[in-house]
């Protein structure tokens, strides 16, 4: 018996058939022995006749009722025994429940469930396995975040001791510059955490349509000191395109696409360019450095991964140490993740590709235009009430 | 000694390699597996400091690697993988030793020593032979009981020597100890080098075996 409401209904009906029944036995008995007796002494006069008939009319339903009314509390009792059967299952479901550790996030797996309960913890289950994903990408993400933090905290105190112990000025003022640089890395490395944290804990966003060139001008505007400092170009091409989205991320994401080109790709010109295509705004950034290799595209996506290009890995080791800055400093290896997960908030994709002509970078951001990503919103909100 | 760092975090490395350089060694630094890899078939070391996470290939498969084909060099595993289980996973791929990242340069220094002590044979840790001792924890050298002051190229030579007494090393040898990629080498330095350790020493000090090298001789065991 797996459904709850059968069991229910099934033991209701035998209890009360068997008072009905118990009832109907006893009522039959004394209304037989009622008629007997009337047959063996039948009443002189009419007015005798009409009181045998109203005291056996009584009689009758006298005895209808005496045996409902003793069976009435049996009844109760049994319906209470009844339902509490019933509910067997439910309680030992509570039982599970409340037993669980709070990590413990496997899916509740019960023999005899209840088939009005089995949606409920379907539900409950799919919820479980949801939580329990999100419970394990942090746990990754804290470990992975202390492992990056690392090993600039060990650069620091590396070079500290070098500057301690250095026996000229040259080099321990080269530590001392190298101290600074970690520093200034270890501080972008924690904006990034903090940034991508944020994305994560899927704070409310200030949706509203907006033209992508402002945001594209903006950060452009932003970066050209750090594009002077690295001999590079910046160029935004004509067109725009409107979308719906939050300011404030859309610059972080364009910032993190000008940034690895700068930091990473040893480029000497960055050309942004937005337009309409297919109904989606495409936001393109193309440059002429190192590019990402074919087979390392889909790894640069992942948290803390950083291509090789971007520790400036030389065939010839030892080349001895080089200056240093914002051009030639190693990421966080967060800033792809940073833009693949804004993009995803914005209903968007984005891809890496390599130039049509020489060698380079190519980021395409896919985004929905501004109506097409109200009727989206409204789309999936519809899904969501139809679930 | 000359040493391979093996570390692709440019700032790290950069101070890896300027402390290992204070402590006296010859560094060659590789950013990534594969160069590791190369070096180490093509260039002789007495050490390896080695990082797990590389680009390229990853710092247990160089490990791996190394020990496949015998080679017996000391390995210092330098990581921020802090669990007991990596520390066990390093060990068994190899290593011999295993320090966790942010570690102090002092103590990379020491166990750098005590590898190469160990890999050398020489349980105590200061070296004797010939009347010299050499203590390369505080790089004091003495020749008969009176200390000498000895240049850092001086005290490298020294060491190489001092390591295997009575093992003669070749020229070639001699500046693999003392020279990283980069360096300059004078086509006789070796021969200037080991001229300013017999004067500083004695001339008997360290012998010259023609055609085959220089030898510190080895004390009659008492």
């Amino acid at each position: 018996m797996k459904s709850l409401r059968l069991r229910l209904v099934l033991l209701t009906t035998a209890a009360v058939a068997v008072v009905w029944l118990v009832t109907a036995v006893f009522t039959w008995r004394s209304a037989l022995h009622e008629i007997e007796d009337l047959l063996r002494h039948p009443p002189a006069t009419a007015r005798h006749m009409q009181k045998e008939r109203a005291d056996l009319a009584g009689e009758i339903a006298e005895h209808l009722l005496l045996p409902m009314l003793y069976a009435l509390p049996g009844l109760a009792l049994v319906l209470v025994v009844a339902v509490g059967f019933s509910l067997r299952p439910l309680r030992r479901l509570t039982d599970e429940v409340a037993t669980r550790a709070p990590d413990r996030l496997t899916p509740i797996t019960s023999a005899d469930t209840p088939s009005e309960i089995v949606p409920l913890i379907r539900r409950l289950n799919a919820l479980f396995a949801e939580i329990d994903r999100a419970l394990e990408n942090e746990r990754r993400f804290t470990a992975d975040a202390s492992h990056e933090l690392r090993t600039p905290l060990a650069a620091l105190r590396a070079q500290a001791q070098v500057a301690l112990a250095a026996t000229d000025g040259a080099q321990r003022r080269h530590a001392l510059e190298q101290i600074i640089l970690g520093c200034d890395r270890a501080t972008h490395l924690v904006a990034q955490l903090l940034t991508l944290a944020r994305l994560d804990a899927g704070t409310p966003h200030a949706m509203q349509d907006l033209a992508l060139r402002r945001v594209a001008e903006e950060i452009l505007a932003m970066s050209a000191g750090d594009a002077i400092a690295c001999h590079c170009d910046l160029v935004l091409c004509d067109g725009d395109a409107r979308v719906r989205g939050d300011a404030l991320l859309l610059e972080v994401l364009l910032r993190n696409l000008v940034e690895n080109s700068l930091r990473h790709g040893g480029a000497t010109r960055i050309e942004v360019s937005i337009a309409p295509e297919d109904a989606r705004a495409v936001l393109t950034v193309v440059d002429n450095g190192r590019g990402i290799p074919v087979d390392q595209r889909e790894r640069v996506q992942q948290r803390f991964c950083r291509g090789a290009g971007a520790v400036r890995l030389d065939t010839v080791p030892g080349a001895g140490a080089r200056g240093h800055n914002f051009c030639s400093s190693a990421g966080s290896g967060l800033g792809l993740s940073i833009v693949g997960r804004i993009a995803e908030l914005h209903g968007g994709t984005f891809e890496i590709g390599s130039p049509a002509a020489g060698n380079g970078a190519l980021v395409r951001l896919f985004l929905p235009l501004a109506a097409t990503a109200a009727n989206a919103a409204g789309a999936d909100r519809r899904r969501t009430a139809d679930h | 000694m000359r040493i391979l760092l093996v570390e692709d975090d440019v700032l790290l490395g950069d101070a890896l390699q300027a402390g290992l350089k204070q402590a006296g060694h010859a560094v060659d630094w590789a950013r990534d597996g594969i160069s590791a890899e190369t070096a180490l078939a093509t260039e002789d070391y007495a050490a390896v400091v080695l990082d797990l996470g590389l680009p390229r290939m990853s710092g247990l498969e160089v490990l791996r690697k190394l020990r496949a084909k015998k080679q017996a060099l000391p390995v210092l595993i330098l990581t921020a993988r802090d669990t007991v289980e990596d520390r066990i996973k390093g060990l068994d791929a190899g290593a011999d030793d295993y320090l966790v990242k942010p570690c102090d340069l002092g103590e990379l220094n020491a166990r750098l020593r005590a590898l190469l002590r160990r890999a050398g044979g020489q349980p105590a840790p200061v070296l004797a032979a010939s009347g010299i001792t050499l203590d390369p924890a505080t790089h004091a050298v003495t020749y008969r009981g009176k200390p000498v002051e000895l240049a850092a190229k001086e005290y490298a030579l020294l060491l190489a020597l001092m390591q295997q007494p009575g093992r003669a090393l070749s020229r070639p040898q001699l500046e693999q100890h003392l020279y990283a990629w980069g360096d300059e080498i004078g086509s006789n330095a070796v021969e200037v080098y080991i001229h300013h350790l017999r004067r500083k020493l004695d001339a008997e000090a360290i012998r010259t075996l023609r055609g085959i090298g220089y030898v510190i001789a080895k004390d009659a065991p008492a």
